[in-house]
């Protein structure tokens, strides 16, 4: 088992982006690949897609981020967070009240379910466990707004209280 | 700074068998050198904690009696392991402050149906334990407490003729739902498949060779 203690850095970052597109085309990139709930874990015993035996050990405070190259000597490995159900929903462009009303409705629904969120572009994403659960908020939801499933990594906004 | 003690958290339904399984384990564990501390989380009794006192600490001498702590939640427990763990961190932070030699700290909770399951900031892998009792439908009914578990342990595997349970629907259902993870079978009470599950202890969060005898302290 190979232990790690730390993360040098993320390929989001130039310099490591370069070290990382390198390392992949030589075909020497492992992936250490993690659900998002484990990403926020300090001690975590896991392969990466090459078959290295893993065994994470961080200090308290840190956490793992989709991207980021674990120190390990004469290997390169970057975590890369799992695809997970997400529903995303548009509220169509409208008069304001009518936009902050449907907004606060949606807040309200995920709200009450705990779950981690995401604002991008107008498009308000957070996690589904299954496709079932998507009729439940086509019921709870306004005909105004559209929904959509897909797979994706999901990258929450910021640290909510979430129940997951 | 004081040394982070490995946690296993220990989740699932009323009646599952979380007390049973731990009064099942730590003897292994500690057959093979671990030592461990318990927290047992409960709505207003500290009914499982004292047993396990008696079980595990005056009758069998396996561990001190105050490395087993009885915590009195007051609403229902999964909220004391998930939303606001600040009880159980507390009493982890002074049990690592007690004994910084430990090697394992055994949360156990129950509620919450199958949605049970543990903040990362309280425990680095996770046990669901349910029953054969509760019908084989139980793994295929999903919940996160059964998804996202590091290991789900179905427990009381001799009552399954009795209550018309397949084992072998839950083992299928449970790699449905459960792609890529580990499913183990016990009996509790009789302590049969157990050993399967110390070994994932052992492994997984304890980072050693399972069956592997430790030094001793």
């Amino acid at each position: 088992m190979l232990v790690v203690t730390s993360v040098v850095g993320n390929i989001a970052d130039r310099h490591h982006a370069e070290k990382y597109r390198r390392a992949k085309a030589s075909g020497k990139c492992e992936r250490l690949l993690v659900s998002r709930l484990e990403m926020e874990r300090l001690r975590l015993r896991r392969r990466t897609d090459r078959g290295t035996d893993i065994g994470l050990i961080l200090e308290p405070g840190n956490r793992l981020h989709h991207g980021d190259l674990l120190a390990a000597k004469d290997r390169f490995i970057v975590v890369e967070q799992l695809p997970e159900k997400v529903v995303s929903i548009s509220i169509k462009k409208d008069n304001m009240e009518k936009m902050i009303r449907l907004a606060a409705v949606i807040a309200h629904v995920i709200g009450n379910r705990h779950r981690s969120m995401a604002v991008d572009q107008g498009t308000i994403s957070f996690p589904v466990q299954a496709e079932s659960e998507v009729d439940t908020f086509r019921k709870l939801l306004p005909n105004e707004v559209k929904l959509k499933v897909t797979e994706q990594v999901f990258l929450p906004a910021g640290e909510a209280h979430v129940h997951e | 700074m004081t040394r982070r003690i490995p946690r296993l958290g220990i989740g699932g339904p009323v009646g599952s068998g979380k007390t049973r399984l731990i009064e099942q384990i730590v003897p292994v564990l500690s057959r093979q050198g671990y030592h461990c501390c318990i927290i047992s989380n409960d709505v207003v009794s500290k009914e499982d904690a004292e047993r396990m006192q008696r079980t595990l600490a005056t009758e069998s001498r396996l561990m001190p009696e105050d490395m087993i702590i009885g915590i009195a939640t007051g609403g229902c427990p999964h909220t004391a392991v998930r939303e606001d763990p600040s009880i159980n961190l507390a009493v982890i932070d002074e049990i690592e402050q007690k004994d910084p030699t430990l090697d394992l700290i055994i949360i156990e909770s129950g509620g919450d149906n199958t949605m049970t399951t543990f903040s990362p900031a309280l425990a680095d892998y996770s046990i669901y334990i349910v029953d054969v009792a509760g019908g084989d439908k139980y793994p295929r009914k999903r919940g996160l407490g059964i998804e996202s578990c590091d290991l789900l342990v179905i427990n009381k595997i001799d009552l399954a003729p009795h209550v018309g349970a397949n084992l072998a629907v839950m083992k299928r259902d449970s790699a449905l739902v459960r792609p890529n993870k580990p499913v183990e079978f016990v009996n509790c009470k009789t302590g049969a498949g157990v050993d399967r599950v110390t070994n994932h202890i052992v492994r997984d969060i304890l980072f050693d060779r399972p069956l592997q005898r430790k030094r001793k302290r």
